[in-house]
């Protein structure tokens, strides 16, 4: 049973749409979901896509593209395979409205010219096109599918190919495109020139999926912004440039079990407390006490010489509109933990909001920098010059591990990834490796610091 | 160059062939002292008597199927029909004989032989005297066919016809007989087989034949008033057919007209509207139309003999339509 | 037999034997060729007409035309056609005297006067007509002549023809082969004069003579006469012989009891070879070993024919359609 495809309804005031374009044609398949054409209403397109699935047969005598239809007015069918839509059927109402019962009045001793040619669409109910035009418009690479033929038969002929032609060419500077109206449009609303997709798309239909693949690409390659350097990215410019210039930065990452950490973090945030340390700061006190223990990676260099540095004074690297800001929590491990954290939440606001002094973004001795809350796990931080390593924080994301291989026991534990960039002007593998260890450690078991 | 008409054009290829060949002969009726009813061999007993200006009894068959006796032993007969209506009590002898002998004889015999008479509806001649006839012999190979529409073509189509090897039918339209024209006095051959652009023109092609070509010419003086550019050629021969030239006009207007006062079936326009599908399909900016004399034994009086043939109006409404489809 | 004023010599009398001979054997092998599958089309023979062939033709000069009828490998051999491009043609071979274009009934020489025979009856006498034109016109002492069956004296080519030849004086000689059926239909029922030569002594003024078919040397001396006529000048002829033909009108075609079988055996026993063959001994022409030595003669030229045309290739497809046209126009 055939079913019928109308002029949908797109919107409580809609009452006619222009059907802009066939995307299934004439003895298409469609399935449920394809998009079988496109229809235009209150100046915005939407394609349609079928509810059911089947053959299309588009009626000779159904609205051509580019007229407005009604809503519910009769567009095409969907049939079984092998199904003959009803426009085909001898004795349909339609049929017998046109065929003439009777031979044609016309007497044969009249002298005639040829019959009356009455067909308005081509057999496959495209419209219809002479052989000429049809050649015409593959040789001027024309898509007469949405073209309206101007002779009396309303039959596409040459002038009509030739018409779209020399339009296509006025808005492409003098390059015939063979575009699809909804092609057309996009390209229009993204000023996306005819020729420039003449010129990308030679010879080839250009379809909306082109048209979106140059907005794309035009994207990407846009001429950027320009700005004027603030104060603070010319800062940070010069010591980034200066420190990939000028350090030998090695990345070593390890994965923590942070499950102890988490499970801190929870009991605390459970507790109620005014401050709820977050895992930065959590981290901020894990990498001070391992520093303390490990000064070669609280150091600097200067010419020939290394500065071990007696306070531990931790920058944390904070995101800001202006730039990265980095402010320092001086004596980081000499602060309990909610001191650390009432320090580091007042700096990092103020930070962000513009309202830090320039001495408290200087003296300090080590980094850390936290890309978790981006889902990020390993990656290599540029150290913070002069200071000469800097700890890149992963996220925590629960996974599954081995607890003990031999017992074959899996567990799921929080695991954060660890990053840690070092000078190695400054310090060696080893010893930067035992830092890191050593942080790893004070994660997973925190007790370690606690008793401290 | 002087002026002188359709019939005193081919009078003179005649008149001259048959001074220079004595094997050329005339048969028909009255074509001896009278001259011919069309003044087709005016003069030309005084000069030559009886054997060469043969009147004959009225038996078309006998004496065509006698010419191509003649023409097969080394004479060369032109058979005068005057109205080729008359031909057709010798279609066995023509399409049996004449036509084939070259062939069935592996082109040792040849069949030089001219066939003319008058084709066409007009003066009211009725049906037995209005018939043209040509799709007939144009669907047997064997035979040329000439179908002049002006002075200039009519003496050189029949001065080759009078020197070739071949039947040619060199069919003479009523209503152009009488229609002047420049032509040369020296004696000149015009090729069969290359048609005449006669009018150049971009809007549409008209193919036109005999009495259609002046008709359609003085159409298209008119339309061209209008902005109307129509390319008007005449075949001169239908067999063979100049398909080139009107294939390379096609391809330069996409529109085709074919205007024959003939019948439209199997036709002259039939074949080229046929020809031109299977050649030049993809040049075709309309379908091919065809502007034909009614399908009907054509009437005597006046008003229903008007109503067969394609007028002005037709012909005009014809090429209109073609440009505007 | 008309024996009393021959004037003509052994050796002419005995080519006439060897003539009517060679048509006979030429005709029983293509027809035995026929059954054989080996001649594609249709294929009339001549057996029993023998004598009209020999003595019309016998008294052409090679420029001379003959237009001839279905029934016409007779006309061809007696003209002049060899019986290898007869037979070659007749099997559908590029050597054959139409290279394959004709067949049995469109056999064509023109270069020693055989302008053609033809599958439709009546043009023949209008084609002979006008080669008589012709030849008057062009001043040449040709003549033409025009073979025809009683099937065509009926048509109105012989009526158009004759009076034609008539009142133009042409140099024509029609041989009217009366063999009393126009294939199936009884000359006697196709007409109420069955008498042609009367026809054309009354009806066009003709100079005519009715003739045994069966008798060569009657049918030599009518021939004979009207030629001489011919070439001096003196008109056209018509002979009218009267014949019958031994084997059915086509081979393979049966005879459907139109003739009888005692009609059949009479005109067996008036066989025009044994005859003239009786008359040379008789006469004192002929031993029977000479006419012995000329049929071996022809057997072997025969067998060499159709060996000839068995062996013979046939024509190249691509010049299917080569010579439809001449030069000019």
């Amino acid at each position: 049973m055939a079913i019928e495809i109308v002029m949908p309804k797109l919107g409580w005031t809609m009452e006619e749409g222009i059907l802009d374009e066939w995307i299934k044609q004439d003895g298409d398949e469609v399935q449920p979901g394809d998009i079988i054409f496109v229809v235009e209403s209150d100046k915005a397109l939407q394609e349609i896509e079928a509810f059911d699935g089947g053959i299309l047969r588009i009626s000779p005598d159904a609205p051509p593209v580019g007229s407005t239809v009604k809503i519910g007015e009769l567009l095409a069918y969907l049939v079984e395979p092998g199904e003959t839509p009803p426009f085909e059927h001898a004795g349909t109402r339609e049929a017998a409205q046109t065929v003439p019962a009777a031979a044609p009045e016309a007497s044969e001793a009249a002298p005639t010219a040829r019959g009356k040619n009455q067909v308005l669409s081509a057999r496959d109910g495209g419209p219809a096109i002479s052989p000429r035009a049809k050649r015409v418009a593959l040789e001027l690479g024309v898509n007469w599918a949405t073209l309206k033929g101007s002779g009396s038969s309303g039959r596409i002929i040459e002038r009509d190919i030739r018409a779209a032609a020399a339009q296509a060419a006025s808005t492409a500077g003098d390059l015939d495109i063979n575009i699809s109206p909804v092609a057309r449009r996009v390209a229009q609303e993204a000023g996306i020139s005819p020729a420039e997709l003449a010129t990308r798309f030679p010879g080839a239909r250009i379809t909306r999926a082109d048209v979106e693949k140059v907005v794309t690409q035009r994207g990407a390659d846009a001429a950027p912004e320009r700005q004027p350097l603030a104060r603070i990215r010319r800062l940070t410019r010069d010591r980034m440039v200066e420190s990939a210039r000028a350090t030998a930065p090695v990345t070593l990452t390890t994965e923590a079990d942070a499950s102890e950490l988490h499970q801190m973090r929870r009991n605390l945030r459970a507790d109620g407390g005014d401050i709820v340390p977050s895992y930065t700061d959590l981290l901020a006190k894990v990498v001070a006490a391992a520093l303390a223990e490990h000064p070669a990676l609280n150091a600097s260099i200067e010419g020939d010489e290394i500065l071990l540095h007696s306070a531990i004074n931790l920058c944390l690297a904070v995101d800001t509109e202006r730039g990265l800001l980095a402010p320092v929590i001086r004596q980081a491990d000499r602060l309990s933990l909610l001191e650390l954290a009432a320090i580091s939440a007042d700096l990092v606001e103020r930070t962000r909001d513009g309202n830090i002094a320039t001495e408290e973004l200087q003296g300090g001795t080590f980094t850390i920098t936290n890309l978790g809350m981006y889902d990020i796990d390993a990656f290599s931080p540029i150290i913070n010059l002069p200071q000469c390593a800097i700890l890149g924080v992963g996220r925590i994301v629960a996974r599954q591990v081995v607890l003990d291989a031999e017992a074959q026991r899996l567990a799921i534990r929080q695991m954060m990834s660890l990053s840690l960039s070092f000078d190695h002007r400054v310090v060696d593998g080893a010893p930067a490796a035992r830092f890191l260890q050593r942080v790893k450690q004070y994660i997973e078991t925190p007790y370690l610091w606690l008793v401290n | 160059m002087r002026e002188i008409t359709f019939t005193e054009a081919a009078r003179e290829a005649l008149t001259e062939q048959m001074a220079l060949d004595p094997s050329i002969f005339v048969v028909g009726e009255g074509i001896g002292e009278r001259g011919g009813n069309f003044n087709t061999t005016l003069g030309l007993y005084e000069k030559y008597g009886p054997m060469r200006l043969r009147d004959t009894p009225i038996v078309e068959r006998g004496f065509v199927g006698m010419c191509a006796g003649a023409a097969m032993t080394g004479a060369r007969p032109v058979v005068d029909f005057m109205i080729v209506d008359f031909i057709l009590d010798s279609m066995g002898e023509l399409l049996n004989q004449i036509s084939k002998i070259q062939y069935m004889s592996s082109g040792r015999i040849k069949m030089p032989m001219v066939l003319r008479g008058c084709i066409g509806i007009g003066g009211a001649a009725a049906t037995h005297h209005s018939g043209s006839y040509y799709p007939l012999f144009v669907h047997i190979p064997g035979f040329r066919v000439a179908l002049p529409s002006n002075p200039y073509d009519a003496k050189g189509l029949l001065t080759t016809a009078l020197t070739g090897d071949n039947p040619v039918l060199f069919l003479e339209h009523k209503l152009l007989l009488n229609r002047r024209g420049s032509v040369p006095e020296e004696a000149y051959k015009l090729p069969y087989g290359q048609a005449a652009v006669l009018r150049e023109g971009s809007a549409a092609t008209v193919v036109a034949l005999a009495v259609m070509v002046p008709k359609v010419l003085q159409i298209c003086d008119e339309l061209a008033k209008d902005g109307l550019d129509i390319e008007v050629i005449d075949p001169r021969t239908l067999a063979p057919l100049d398909t080139t030239t009107i294939l390379e006009s096609v391809r330069k207007t996409g529109r085709l007209l074919i205007a024959d006062e003939t019948f439209g079936p199997c036709g002259i326009g039939a074949e080229i509207s046929a020809q031109v599908m299977e050649q030049g399909f993809d040049d075709l900016d309309a379908p091919i139309a065809r502007l034909n004399g009614a399908h009907t034994p054509t009437p005597y009086s006046p008003t229903l003999e008007n109503a067969v043939i394609p007028d002005q109006a037709a012909i005009t409404k014809a090429i209109r339509d073609l440009v505007a489809e | 037999m008309a024996n009393e004023d021959i004037a003509l010599n052994s050796e002419q009398l005995l080519a006439l034997y060897h003539m009517m001979v060679l048509i006979r054997r030429t005709e029983e092998q293509l027809a035995r060729a026929h059954q054989m599958g080996l001649v594609p089309g249709p294929c009339h023979t001549y057996v029993g007409e023998e004598a009209i062939a020999a003595g019309v033709c016998a008294n052409l000069r090679e420029d001379d035309v003959v237009f001839s009828t279905h029934r016409g490998h007779g006309h061809a051999l007696a003209k002049g056609v060899s019986p290898r491009a007869v037979a070659a043609e007749l099997f559908g071979k590029a050597t054959g005297c139409s290279q394959g274009r004709g067949g049995s009934m469109h056999l064509f020489a023109p270069e020693i006067g055989l302008m053609g025979t033809s599958g439709i009856v009546g043009p023949s006498i209008l084609q002979g007509a006008g080669a008589g034109y012709s030849f008057k016109l062009l001043a040449s002492d040709q003549v033409s002549v025009a073979f025809f069956g009683d099937g065509a004296v009926s048509n109105g080519a012989f009526h158009e023809g004759l009076n034609m030849a008539a009142i133009w004086d042409l140099p024509v000689i029609f041989v009217c082969e009366d063999n009393m059926y126009a294939t199936e239909v009884a000359f006697r029922d196709a007409t109420r004069v069955q008498d042609v030569a009367q026809r054309a002594r009354v009806s066009y003024d003709m100079a005519a003579v009715r003739v045994d078919g069966n008798d060569v040397l009657a049918v030599h001396r009518a021939a004979e006469e009207a030629v001489a006529r011919a070439r001096a000048g003196g008109g056209p002829s018509l002979i009218d012989c009267k014949t019958y033909r031994a084997r059915p009108h086509a081979e393979g075609m049966r005879d459907g009891g139109y003739r009888s079988a005692e009609e059949m055996q009479a005109w067996k026993e008036r066989d025009p070879i044994a005859a003239h063959a009786a008359w040379l001994i008789e006469a004192g022409h002929a031993e029977a070993a000479d006419l012995d030595a000329i049929e071996a003669q022809v057997n072997s030229t025969v067998d060499d024919a159709i060996e000839f045309a068995r062996a013979s290739p046939f024509p190249d497809p691509s010049t299917a359609a080569d010579f439809i046209f001449g030069a000019g126009g």
